[in-house]
């Protein structure tokens, strides 16, 4: 027994071990104290360490390794000399390598590693993630020897096959420390069952469009009081459902493209290929939605989105297919996997469950959706409010901005002179003369159509009282900027979502079946009207 | 679609690989190593100031200590390693065949000495910080003026623990 005991913390300590190295990547910090890497490259980190899918992104590295030691052999200056690891510091980093060495060639969009037998490209974009992915590999595998294995990239003369040689060598050490590291996926067993259930009722739909509304509702209240799967609560069996209808079409897409041909995958014998895995994987990434996004953006600096916004959006799925597919579903995981929550929380804290359960009165999922449409109209002021500081602040995204908010403007009027026989070189000098109209236009409420835009704008910039709102630091004019294009997409999937995936919904008749549904599963699991009499008395 | 169809085995599989790399994100414990981003920047950046605990992280990280060691290795303008050091009287001298550095007893001022750092090739990139460390000890590092005519000089205090260091003959010495 002790031999097992100890088998399972030396088994801990492992894992603990490769946790800790992940966590020095998103712990690390820039001079300022916020984060040297971005969340969404510390995710892709995690995500390739768990599928193993390092093979491509090690062969990129090595080529970017032999790029950055061009200079003086020294790639840790480059990696480790920029503060942030961010697209613009890598482009700043690069451009001193300019005629360092016909090796290397400085691009708009990154740099080529150029080699007698063929030319290797990084991107800009791509670097972030390569230079945590080489900081987690010194964690694990130690400074020491990754200098041994990359030595040969700094020779002077190098060869495609001797770059592929370091990469491979460099996987073969990742795969031994992952393999001795890394804990067993543990099996999620409340999909699968779900999954099961989802194939004995789906009838002649497969894959996600099996998924429905009646089928969720069902299998909670089948299996909500049961001990051996965890079904208790509505919001946990909706969320199983949004997540399995997320990898389902995902892994259907994948599989239907080029990609289910990998060579070396036996998929008759079961075998997946990690890199699908990790596709899959990234879809079901709730960071990359516009809501995280945005958060992650703005921090506390710019409230395009308050706490009480920030919950109300959560409800509703932003991922494209839930919504479609399982639109009742958003409503009674909003209005009674909330009220279930509250009820959970009285009994935890033995408080009163007096108006934790909805009454048929409320019009419980028309006054809900009026919710999401105020909420949505307040991040629309925003935005609009956004494009008069971006318009004041000539910043490239007010074009946009414009663009979404008046599709029909006129641009015409902007580009003066539109003689239809302007050669190439005189339609860039229109276009210039255009992009200057549109920041020198003023505002007027009785202008034209680009005139009274702004005029609304400054008005809602006037009205707004929020941080990051009220005399912005050029900082956070930048934040906005950034934020804008995800400000922009969430308003488009909210819409999508009320305007689209809900339209032809019954809703009186879903208010009045589902309160009765849920009164009854809710009494039988905590009693709460039988308390509500209690209290009441 | 049976239940384990490629299509659902491979959106459990990715279920699964999520649920791993969450886990995976949350450290159980408090931070128990040095991001090597910090080491760098320890090594390289004169303006980095150590966390208060940053020795003793250092002290109970071996990997740190290994990839410090090298870092500083790697960077360096100039090593002097352990036994390099000959004192003769008021004086500590090391010397390679890069540099001396010299440490001297004020004659006016007791508790206060001079270190005296000089580059042997004139036209070679001048240091701009020292490392130090004690036998069996964690470096310390001490930023240095500019060099003039391949030359500087700094006053310590005699208890300051780079001069500590300097004046024990088995200290190591990184000039960065």
């Amino acid at each position: 027994m002790a031999t097992v005991l100890e088998n399972l913390n030396l088994e801990d300590g492992k894992s603990e071990a490769l946790r800790s190295a992940l966590a020095c990547i998103s712990e690390a910090s820039a001079a300022d104290g916020g984060p040297r890497y971005a969340a969404r490259v510390c995710r892709a980190l995690g995500r390739i360490v768990v599928c193993r899918s390092y093979a491509k992104p090690i062969m990129e590295l090595s080529h970017l390794l032999a790029c950055a030691s061009v200079r003086d052999g020294r790639f840790e200056d480059v990696f480790w000399g920029i503060d942030r690891a961010s697209v613009g510091e890598f482009r700043r980093s690069f451009a001193d390598f300019e005629n360092v060495s016909p090796r290397v060639q400085v691009t708009d969009d990154g740099v080529t590693h150029k080699l007698s037998d063929g030319d290797f490209q990084v991107s800009y974009g791509r670097m972030p993630f390569l230079a945590a992915l080489l900081e987690f590999m010194i964690m694990a595998l130690g400074y020491q020897k990754i200098d041994e294995l990359t030595k040969p990239l700094t020779q002077t003369s190098l060869s495609e096959s001797r770059v592929l040689d370091v990469a491979k060598s460099l996987q073969r050490s990742l795969y031994g420390y992952l393999k001795d590291h890394i804990p067993p996926a543990q099996r999620q067993r409340r999909e699968r069952h779900f999954l099961n259930y989802v194939a004995e009722r789906g009838g002649n739909r497969t894959g996600a469009d099996a998924i429905s509304d009646s089928i969720v509702l069902d299998y909670w209240v089948a299996f909500a009081d049961k001990d051996d799967i965890e079904a208790k609560t509505y919001r946990g069996v909706y969320e199983t459902a949004v997540r399995l209808i997320t990898a389902l079409d995902s892994a259907q897409d994948r599989l239907a493209g080029s990609h289910a041909a990998s060579i070396g995958t036996d998929y008759e014998a079961g075998e997946i290929d990690p890199a699908d895995i990790e596709v899959v994987s990234v879809a079901l990434d709730e960071g990359e939605g516009p809501l995280a996004r945005i958060q992650e953006i703005c921090g506390e600096q710019i409230k395009f989105v308050n706490s009480n916004e920030a919950d109300l959006f959560s409800e509703i799925p932003l991922a494209t297919g839930t919504g479609r597919r399982l639109p009742v579903s958003v409503l009674r995981n909003g209005v009674f996997g909330a009220s279930q929550l509250r009820m959970t929380t009285a009994l935890r804290r033995k408080t009163s469950m007096k108006d934790v359960f909805p009454s048929i009165a409320d019009k419980i999922y028309r006054t809900k959706l009026q919710t999401y449409r105020d909420a949505i109209e307040v991040t629309e002021r925003l935005a609009l409010a956004s494009f008069w500081l971006l318009h004041q602040e000539r910043r490239a995204e007010a074009i946009n901005l414009a663009l979404r908010l008046a599709p029909d403007l006129n641009w015409e009027a902007l580009l003066g002179s539109t003689d239809e026989d302007q050669a190439d070189n005189v339609v860039s000098l229109v276009r210039t003369n255009a992009i200057q109209n549109f920041y020198a236009t003023e505002a007027r409420a009785k202008g034209n159509e680009l005139e009274s835009l702004l005029a609304d704008a400054k008005r809602a910039w006037r009205s707004v009282n929020r941080a990051g709102f009220k005399e912005p630091s050029p900082h956070d004019v930048d934040i906005v900027e950034e934020a804008v294009p995800d400000v922009l997409r969430l308003i488009e999937t909210v819409h999508r979502f009320l305007e689209r995936d809900i339209h032809s919904v019954d809703w009186p008749y879903f208010e009045e079946h589902d309160i009765g549904v849920f009164r009854d599963v809710l009494n039988s699991l905590y009693s709460f009207e039988m308390s509500e009499a209690k209290d009441a008395s | 679609m049976p239940a384990d169809s490629p299509v659902n085995e491979l959106a459990l599989a990715a279920i699964e690989a999520d649920a791993q790399a969450k886990a995976l994100r949350t450290s159980r414990n408090e931070l128990n190593k040095i991001p090597f981003s910090m080491l760098y920047a320890f090594v390289n950046d004169p303006q980095f100031i150590p966390p208060l605990d940053f020795n003793a992280q250092i002290n109970a990280d071996n990997d740190a200590q290994q990839n410090l060691d090298l870092l500083l290795e790697k960077a360096s303008l100039v090593h002097m390693p352990m036994l390099a050091a000959a004192s003769s009287g008021d004086s500590i001298l090391r010397e390679t065949d890069a540099a001396t550095i010299r440490l001297t007893a004020s004659r006016a001022e007791p508790e206060q000495v001079y270190l005296q750092i000089q580059m042997k090739d004139v036209d070679a990139p001048m240091p701009s910080r020292l490392f130090v460390r004690k036998s069996g000890e964690q470096w310390i590092r001490m930023n240095l003026s500019e060099f003039v005519d391949a030359k500087v000089q700094e006053l310590l205090a005699a208890n300051d623990p780079v001069t500590q260091a300097l004046n024990a003959p088995d200290s190591e010495v990184y000039l960065r």
